[in-house]
């Protein structure tokens, strides 16, 4: 980013806005000549007059005509990105943030494993492996969300298992569901991966990250094998606002993506 | 108070073989928990359990980012903790006494190796915390149901 | 190093000369406290003033001597001169369906910051680096449009630490002009930090100190060095957060912290902002400012579904671990210069010297007993 954009967003013009499940919504933004991002990273978006949120980026990395963001409607912000039609502007700042380390799983087995809108930032992870897929061995998408209708992207959580195999999950079942119901955990435990040889990307609610890492581990997979996104109040993402900190470390510059056993001292410090 | 014989009369206690109950007792220790203490801490190890005898403590779970809540309380006449008995051998929730309490600590690793050298012991044993575990999830799924919400 | 000897009447003189620089700002009685503004007139330093400062005291008082640097540090630092306490980001304006978006400019006047205390240098360089390393340019253009005179503290009060923090109580970082005031009948060591500060002095045709004078002045700064009125034993600061975190000092400090803010607001080092987006009535105009903010909020840590440290000893422990521990994993240096403010300006007296001895310390007595059965 030049220098004198750093503190200013950038203004990208809204393709589209597509409803998700749940109370999810997708933006499509064109963004400008030359902007490149890698799997896990996030941008800033600014809704007029409203303020920022630090939204991760869901599309293609390897697609430069478009670039989209799925969005819940939690807060001020994210309520009025939803309120904007195709044509309108967005302010961009980004991308920020560590990316998933995908160049550590060449020849290795692959669990990606999300809870809810946690597939969100795992999703450019996934073009990237199917664009790529003979680089790696076993690739799985572990996949729970609460209800079957929070189940994010199911068109393509169907197109998908033509080169990875996906298992999804339910916290709580509904009529209809003929699926598996249980927490993304016991999905880990039935897949036959081998420990030694797989790296494994989780995003999800801290307390769903806690729960896999520990399933992980139980089955032998090392903290350096493991790798989290976290979230935290992002304001500036430069590191000046000090807002997302978490004992030594900048969630903004030093994450989202941590590699468990960096993380691991400070996360099970309540308040920390 | 504090008494051998005082431990007997806990409810968990009753209906045990004698040579079962003095293996209980053999391995216990009287301990008083002052309101507000963590007794149990998520993680650490679980070196010990609880018959309590005086005293409300609160099972809580942290969820980072919200405060700490309790899921379930445990009362007077009750078995606390069970992380004990399932390897690795950690706490897997936090327990904070809600006033002063007093309860019969039993120390984890004595009672394991009394269970290993006598079975029957070690069986009996287990089966009265199967019975507690097993009421302790039926009140959960229930309630999971969240019987009272309005969404139907 | 050149170094000169000066008088009042040549420290008047070169109070004079910087002010060819820009606007000179300078410790001045404003009421009732020592504060830094600018200085109308070289009179307006605090000839004869100090302060007494304690745990959540602070009263001005004279000393009968004529010095002009006898006091410690100003309730506010320098910092608002550097990093304001509200500035404008950008500003935004709505046409129709799009918007456009102009970058503010920072305002750029020539100053110079007379006066700062070696641990409020040590300060002003730490928040250099923290906001480089974030990308925050105007910090870097206000500070390259200023001039740095720092002044060395012979007389450390009774908050005072930075001899523990190696921020003070001599000089110790860049700067352009150093200057050390001793004796009763006072008298200034002047040396250059810069190239620009060595071209200035030299074109005063002031007098050079002589070895006994420099002697003098070492002197005074060691017998400083041993008056320090609090002290931290860095020793026991790595990792203070995984090691100390269940601490229960926490929580008996948390029966005296209000949460109110002060020891940010007060800190030299403190960096962390907020983002307040603003509109105009008619939807039209909207703009973005950086305003100050403090890890003692509630809603600092908030994110949706709840606060990360919703309790004030959780926040007291997040800003206590991050000036003395996190902050050296982050910078390779300390967070805390030893200046002793959030002492002084907290209502209720906390004292982070002795709240830190106190983790240090082996926890008291448990609260779990335990008895053998009868």
């Amino acid at each position: 980013m030049n220098p004198e954009s750093v503190l200013t967003p950038t203004l990208w013009k809204l393709l589209e806005v597509q409803e998700e499940t749940g109370d999810c919504f997708s933006l499509r933004l064109e963004p400008p000549e030359g902007y490149r991002f890698e799997p896990g990273q996030f941008n800033m978006l600014y809704a007029f007059g409203k303020g920022e949120a630090p939204i991760s980026i869901s599309s293609d990395p390897d697609r430069s005509d478009q670039l989209v963001h799925s969005i819940r409607a939690v807060g001020v912000v994210t309520q009025e990105l939803q309120r904007l039609r195709a044509g309108e502007q967005v302010g961009v700042r980004g991308p920020f943030g560590q990316p998933w380390p995908l160049e550590e799983a060449e020849g290795k087995e692959v669990l990606i494993i999300a809870g809810g809108i946690g597939l969100a930032p795992l999703r450019p992870l996934i073009y990237r492996i199917l664009a790529q897929r003979q680089r790696f061995k076993q690739v799985y998408l572990l996949y729970g969300a609460r209800t079957p209708k929070d189940l994010l992207y199911p068109d393509q959580l169907e197109l998908w298992q033509e080169g990875i195999e996906v298992r999804t999950t339910v916290d709580r079942s509904m009529a209809g569901w003929t699926g598996q119901v249980g927490v993304v955990p016991r999905l880990i435990t039935a897949e036959g991966f081998d420990p030694a040889n797989t790296l494994a990307f989780v995003c999800g609610p801290e307390v769903m990250m806690n729960f896999c890492v520990e399933e992980l581990q139980n089955r032998g997979v090392a903290g350096s094998s493991i790798f989290v996104s976290l979230e935290r109040n992002m304001k500036c993402a430069q590191g000046y606002c000090g807002h997302c900190q978490m004992g030594p470390y900048f969630i903004c510059r030093d994450g989202p993506v941590f590699r468990y056993e960096r993380i691991q001292p400070f996360l099970n410090i309540r308040g920390g | 108070m504090g008494t051998k014989q005082e431990m007997l009369g806990h409810p968990f206690m009753v209906g045990l073989a004698p040579e079962h109950q003095a293996a209980m007792v053999e391995c216990a220790r009287e301990a008083f928990i002052q309101k507000g203490t963590w007794l149990l801490r998520n993680g650490d190890l679980a070196d010990q359990f609880f018959l309590v005898q005086e005293g409300v403590l609160s099972i809580e779970l942290y969820v980072p980012n919200r405060a700490e809540h309790s899921i379930q309380t445990v009362h007077p006449g009750e078995l606390l903790g069970w992380d004990w008995m399932v390897p690795p051998y950690r706490w897997t929730f936090d327990v904070r006494a809600q006033e002063d309490c007093r309860a019969f600590a039993v120390d984890a690793r004595c009672i394991r190796g009394k269970g290993q050298v006598d079975h029957e012991f070690g069986y009996q044993l287990q089966n009265r915390i199967s019975q507690v575990m097993a009421r302790r999830v039926k009140a959960l799924r229930f309630q999971l149901l969240d019987v009272y919400s309005h969404e139907p | 190093m050149d170094a000169y000897l000066l008088d009042t009447d040549m420290l008047a003189q070169l109070v004079e000369r910087l002010r060819l620089e820009g606007e000179v700002i300078g410790p001045q009685i404003d009421r009732g406290v020592i504060a830094y503004g600018p200085l109308k007139s070289f009179e307006d330093l605090p000839q004869g003033w100090s302060e007494l400062q304690g745990p959540g005291l602070y009263r001005l008082q004279r000393t009968g001597r004529p010095s002009r640097f006898a006091y410690r540090v100003a309730p506010t630092s320098w910092k608002p001169f550097l990093y304001p306490p509200k500035e404008l980001l950008f500003r935004a304006r709505k046409e129709g369906d799009s918007f456009t978006v102009q970058p503010a400019e920072t305002s750029l006047e020539a100053r110079v910051l007379f006066g700062l205390r070696p641990c409020e240098l040590r300060a002003l360089r730490v928040q250099e680096r923290v906001l480089s390393k974030a990308n925050y340019p105007p910090y870097q253009q206000r500070l390259q449009a200023s001039w740095i005179v720092a002044v060395a503290c012979v007389e450390p009060g009774e908050n005072c630490f930075c001899a523990d923090l190696d921020s003070g109580p001599e000089v110790r970082d860049d700067c352009d002009l150093k200057l050390v005031e001793w004796g009763d009948e006072p008298r200034y060591l002047a040396q250059a930090g810069s190239e620009r500060g060595r071209a200035l002095l030299r074109g005063l045709a002031l007098p050079t100190a002589s070895a006994e004078d420099q002697k003098e002045a070492q002197a005074a700064l060691a017998r400083a060095r041993r008056q320090m009125g609090r002290s931290l034993d860095r020793r026991q600061t790595p990792d203070l957060l995984t090691r100390k975190h269940a601490h229960p000092a926490f929580d008996a400090l948390a029966e005296r912290c209000t949460a109110c803010g002060n020891c940010t607001l007060v800190c030299p080092t403190c960096f962390c902002s907020n983002l307040e987006d603003h509109t105009s009535l008619d939807g039209r105009e909207a703009s973005r400012y950086r305003v100050w903010d403090s890890c003692f909020t509630l809603d600092f840590s908030y994110i949706h579904g709840g606060h990360a440290r919703s309790k004030p000893s959780e926040r007291y422990r997040q800003w206590m671990t991050h000036k003395l521990s996190s902050w050296q994993s982050q910078f390779d240096e300390a967070g805390c210069v030893g200046c002793g403010r959030c002492i002084t300006w907290c209502p209720e007296g906390i004292d982070l010297t002795e709240e830190f001895r106190a983790l240090t310390e082996r926890a008291k007595e448990s609260t779990i007993q335990y008895r053998e059965l009868t």
